[in-house]
């Protein structure tokens, strides 16, 4: 497919399974963390490669990511960014300390992976609700580096042509600033199947 | 006189007093080839090991990039004498079951049987591991610096 046969409707209908699957893995993080989470912006666009890697600013931003890859009725890829002063208050939270006096070492990797791991598990499952199809999420992986660096493989892997379809949810926990970026990429075949799945076949 | 950006996919070719550079290199590779005569080089940033035939566009594959490249540098009036660098390929995530597995590695070889068809000199290469790279070339002082997080800066 050439995603140049995607239009307004379909990226309108990524972007509400972008919104359902979010909605839900929201729901976990705030639930898991008592604290409110609110989400900021759901989008589904077209963007070209640069776009997608300059989330942050520049594809030197460092960041923290948590990476789970989607396999079973869809390939796809999950991955939470956060900024890397986000990542180390949602994990001083998760830990009971203070985010000033934390170190990316194992445990706070860790409590970052785990937070990753229920948002992303969350979100897949309400997709696979909504779409009647099977899909299975493998363990997650993380890094804290240059955001460009986390996400050039995974838009290498989804683009056609010079773009790639972004489903990209911000979000925001008040109470303690936390800023974070959820982002799924389908590869190009599952994304087809995606769109047909919910009735949308292009 | 200026500094040329090679986003993903994205290319470029500098002469004396220009810079080239690629940032925020994953497993994309940020590849450079330089012009040992004349002050000139050329700069890609690849980012999957073949094209299957596309030709949209060449610098993102590392099996068209190099011969790209190349003609690049012949229409801006290189010596043709060229020798290579380059930097990247690394693997972010330590994930056992993904497409994303290997693609630096396979990027890294990718551009290095496409050098030896060229029949380039590959003189420097800092690939793989899991960490970020920006590369910048000064074309002047054919300077090729590696940038990371955390583990500093090397010349190549």
């Amino acid at each position: 497919m050439g995603y140049e046969r995607l239009e307004a409707d379909h990226l309108d209908a990524l972007k509400e399974l972008g919104n359902i699957g979010a909605g839900n893995a929201i729901t976990a993080l705030s639930t898991f963390l008592n604290t409110e989470i609110n989400m900021e912006v759901v989008e589904a666009k077209l963007a070209t490669f640069n776009e997608a890697a300059n989330i942050f600013g520049s594809p030197e931003t460092e960041v923290a990511g948590v990476y789970l890859a989607i396999s079973g009725d869809l390939k796809g890829h999950v991955l939470y960014l956060w900024p890397v002063q986000s990542a180390k208050s949602i994990a001083g939270m998760l830990m009971g300390m203070n985010p000033e006096e934390l170190e990316f070492d194992e445990m706070t990797m860790s409590a970052i992976s785990e937070i990753g791991n229920i948002m992303s598990g969350s979100y897949i499952t309400a997709l696979s609700t909504f779409t009647g199809m099977t899909f299975e999420l493998s363990p997650p992986a993380v890094a804290v580096d240059m955001n460009g660096a986390l996400l050039d493989g995974i838009i290498s892997l989804t683009a056609v042509g010079d773009k790639v379809l972004i489903i990209q949810t911000s979000m925001v926990a008040y109470g303690i600033r936390i800023a974070g970026v959820l982002v799924v990429l389908f590869e190009p075949d599952s994304l087809l199947k995606l769109l047909e799945s919910i009735g949308m076949g292009v | 006189m200026a500094e040329y950006f090679c986003g993903m996919g994205e290319w470029a070719v500098g002469q004396a007093g220009d810079v080239l550079c690629a940032r925020g290199l994953g497993s994309c590779i940020g590849l450079v080839l330089i012009d040992n005569k004349k002050r000139m080089a050329a700069m890609a940033h690849v980012m999957l090991p073949s094209s299957n035939g596309k030709v949209d566009m060449p610098a993102k594959y590392a099996d068209t990039a190099v011969v790209f490249l190349l003609e690049q540098l012949k229409k801006n009036g290189s010596s043709m004498d060229i020798s290579c660098k380059m930097a990247g390929g690394s693997k972010m995530f330590n994930v056992s079951e993904s497409s994303l597995l290997d693609i630096g590695r396979r990027n890294a070889e990718a551009l290095e049987k496409s050098l030896k068809e060229a029949g380039i000199n590959l003189v420097a290469k800092d690939v793989g591991g899991s960490f970020a790279r920006t590369v910048i070339f000064d074309v002047m002082k054919r300077k090729f610096l590696v940038k990371t997080i955390g583990r500093g800066e090397v010349e190549i």
